[in-house]
């Protein structure tokens, strides 16, 4: 996952007084302006997602922002000059509704990098306030400026990676009026994130969702500012909960005149929509047909019907049912003004991460696996124990973790999927128990039994390759590890001479084996092996291979991961 | 001792050796765990040094024979088995010539000299008969050579599962019956190399 640090993303309402928000949605006549700008200042790294972002505002906006095409102009690595410009054209036109006694208003996006003071445009600054005094001057009656900004641009393409407060509380200062509304992505202390796996920033691609209808709470077919907030704080807050750079919280303040909500977006203009029912509950994520982008992703509450707005044409919808979460993939094709209800039930259960990613949900594959085995060792003799019964040392055997005579040893498995057919694992599995006696004469009149054991274990991690096969439900694999061997070994004779030692040695691990999913998340597994795992070591320099060829079974459970 | 004497510790030993069982009448601490003063225990240090010293383990030790000369000895009760079969483990240079000496009847003339070859404690099992006068042996071994030599066990167990004709005794050796010398003439008890003169009136 590649980020890059946000300083702040701003929703800002100017707000004229004198007009109510009632007006303003009746009346309004709706222009766009939206720019993303990769290119930043010297130290600034080349932006990911920032021309996408803007196109898909773009596209929301035309779709249910109720704001016609050819009144949005998108900007792609635009000079300040160039966005100034683009501001007084738009103005004109703002300025013939005013003086038309209508009501207009203007939606400004920007995605790109920023400084303290002043938006980065290559090697070109637009200060804040240039661009407040532009915005200010807008003849419009509601002006909606959202600004996905990075201060600075790292290595890794952390963006502004000491969180100070200069842009987002200089920002709010500096375009702080009466009636202004600010959406941040994030407080002045945290860092706000861009996520390779959704293919752009956390705060905006919810933000965008929840206008897409996830956000409509009280389902009157439209979101609006605060609902779409609250839907963008919350899934914003708990996708960046485990990432490295820590949570981020999004912030909103308004003061805004008026009564009512302020709409952002209208579901009910939708060209189609896309229903889930309220039994429904899991994981969702709607995609263009193919390799195409992510459009929706969201998780779906149970006790609501959800409907989300989408322009007509093919998608893929990619459910992950609670509890089974067992994927499944619905071909959907949107009718123009259609309605299409969702039912996870006639979606067919989609195991194989290749067919997943086929499809574009990316890498779809096992994500943490546990395994435990029952391991059937074969043992064999070698120097070491020939040299015991050199010494006339007698084996009594192999003893079980019960303490019964057999060669039946667990061994559990800890691991975690990193694409379709690589995992890593750490193992823990125990070798042996073996027990020497030899009986001496000490005296004529009775014999003293000198008893020799030690019990041994291994720990190693392993990469394991494989082959999903049968849409994922099996699964060959060949394994590899290395690791240690632990020893514990016990010399007692019968004139009470006990000495305990530890021994460590070298392990190793090669298997070839197959997993076959069941049902929940539930397998088993068969596998063979050869160990090498030496860690006893005589005073001869001779060593003990604990290890040797192998057969085990084991019970699994794994959890899936797909497309973030 | 006089012959009058040596008779009579014959006699005896003959009477001991006739109520020996058929059992293992061993070396006693064959493992040599156990020490006792510096020497292992039911082993007399004739000669030299010893030092208790780890085998296979450290736990199970051995006896390493430190000075070029040194001996370590153990008397064993006699059997009515036909053959002594040597069961030894060791770690010996060549060079130290570590040697196996059976002193049969235990009258001080060696009659077995067997030099101990082994190495990286693999053991070896010479067999040896006993003489028809058989009377007990006295198990010594020396180390006339300089090197590393170190036994990890000596354990001697009496067997009838030996083709060998008896053991010959040496010169000087105590006996009974001629036959049982290498020269075939025991004379005054001891085995002789020609028969006493007989004294005329």
């Amino acid at each position: 996952m590649t980020w890059r640090l946000y300083r702040v993303m701003w929703l800002l309402l100017l707000f004229i007084p004198g007009k109510t928000w009632a007006d303003v949605e009746a009346h309004a006549h709706a222009y766009g302006l939206v720019i993303g700008a990769s290119r930043g200042g010297e130290g600034q790294a080349l932006l990911r997602y920032a021309a996408a972002d803007a196109a898909h505002v773009a596209e929301v906006l035309t779709q249910l922002g109720r704001t016609p095409r050819e009144h949005v102009t998108q900007l792609v690595d635009p000079s300040p000059a160039a966005v100034l410009s683009a501001l007084s054209r738009i103005s004109a036109q703002l300025a013939g509704h005013a003086r038309a006694g209508q009501t207009s208003q203007l939606f400004f996006y920007y995605s790109g990098h920023a400084r303290a003071n002043a938006l980065s445009l290559g090697g070109a600054e637009l200060s804040l306030e240039a661009l407040r005094n532009a915005l200010l001057a807008l003849p419009s009656t509601l002006t909606v400026v959202v600004l996905d900004a990075c201060q600075s641009g790292a290595f890794s393409g952390v963006k502004g990676a000491s969180p100070a407060a200069d842009f987002s509380s200089s920002s709010f200062a500096q375009l702080s009026q009466a009636g202004v509304a600010v959406m941040a992505s994030s407080t002045a202390e945290e860092l706000s994130q861009e996520s390779q796996d959704i293919g752009g920033s956390y705060f905006t691609h919810h933000l965008l969702t929840g206008l897409r209808g996830a956000a409509d709470r009280d389902a009157d077919g439209s979101v609006s500012l605060d609902e779409a907030y609250a839907y963008a704080y919350e899934r914003t807050l708990s996708d960046t909960l485990r990432t490295r750079l820590g949570s981020q919280h999004a912030t909103l303040e308004t003061t805004l005149k008026g009564h009512g909500k302020v709409p952002l977006t209208y579901i009910r203009d939708a060209d189609a929509k896309l229903r889930f029912s309220t039994n429904l509950v899991g994981r969702v994520v709607v995609q263009r047909q193919g390799r195409g982008a992510v459009v929706a992703e969201l998780n779906k509450a149970e006790g609501s019907v959800l409907v989300l707005a989408l322009p007509h044409g093919p998608y893929e919808v990619l459910l992950r049912p609670f509890p089974t979460l067992s994927p499944r993939v619905c071909a959907v094709s949107l009718e123009q003004a259609s309605v299409q209800d969702i039912d996870p039930r006639a979606c067919p259960i989609v195991l194989s991460s290749e067919a997943l990613a086929a499809k574009g949900f990316g890498e779809v594959h096992e994500d943490w696996f546990i395994e435990l085995e029952a391991q059937r060792r074969f043992v064999s003799a070698d120097a070491y124990t020939r040299t015991l019964s050199e010494f006339r040392f007698v084996d009594r055997g192999a003893f079980t973790l019960a303490g019964d005579r057999g060669n039946f040893s667990p061994a559990i498995s800890v691991g975690k999927g990193l694409s379709p057919h690589i995992s890593v694992l750490i193992r823990l599995q125990r070798l042996a128990h073996r027990k020497f006696e030899r009986r001496v004469a000490q005296a004529r009149d009775h014999d003293d039994l000198t008893v020799f054991s030690w019990d041994s274990w291994g720990v190693m991690p392993a990469v394991r390759a494989g082959y999903p096969q049968w849409q994922g439900r099996f699964v060959p694999f060949a394994e590899v590890g290395a690791g240690l061997g632990v020893a514990w070994s016990n010399y007692r004779t019968g004139i009470d001479i006990e000495t305990s030692e530890n021994h460590v040695g070298f392990m190793a691990r090669a298997a070839l084996g197959a997993n076959l999913d069941v049902a929940w998340g539930i397998g088993v597994q068969l596998n063979v092996g050869y160990d090498y795992a030496a860690p006893l070591q005589n005073e001869v320099g001779e060593r003990r291979n604990d290890g040797g060829p192998n057969v085990g079974m084991a019970v699994r459970y794994r959890l899936l991961k797909g497309q973030q | 001792m006089s012959s009058r004497a040596r008779l009579l510790h014959i006699l005896g030993a003959l009477a001991i050796a006739s109520c020996a069982t058929g059992g293992d009448t061993g070396v006693d601490n064959w493992s040599f765990d156990s020490w006792c003063t510096g020497v292992p225990c039911g082993w007399t240090k004739d000669a030299g040094s010893v030092l208790p010293v780890p085998t296979w383990h450290k736990k199970d030790l051995g006896v390493s024979f430190v000075d070029q000369g040194t001996q370590l000895s153990q008397a064993i009760a006699p059997s009515i088995h036909r053959c002594l079969l040597f069961d030894v483990i060791a770690e010996v240079d060549p060079a130290a010539q570590l040697t196996l000496q059976l002193d049969f009847n235990d009258d001080g003339v060696v009659d077995v000299d067997y030099q101990i070859v082994a190495a990286h404690w693999r053991s070896v099992a010479p067999l040896f008969s006993v003489p028809l006068d058989y009377l007990g042996v006295r198990v010594r071994v020396v180390k006339k050579g300089a090197g590393k030599a170190v036994l990890a066990q000596l354990r001697v167990v009496p067997t009838d599962e030996c083709q060998s004709e008896p053991s010959l005794l040496k010169q000087g050796s105590t006996c009974l019956f001629g036959a049982a010398c290498e020269s075939g003439v025991c004379a005054e008890a001891r085995c002789s190399p020609h028969p006493p003169a007989i004294v005329g009136k």
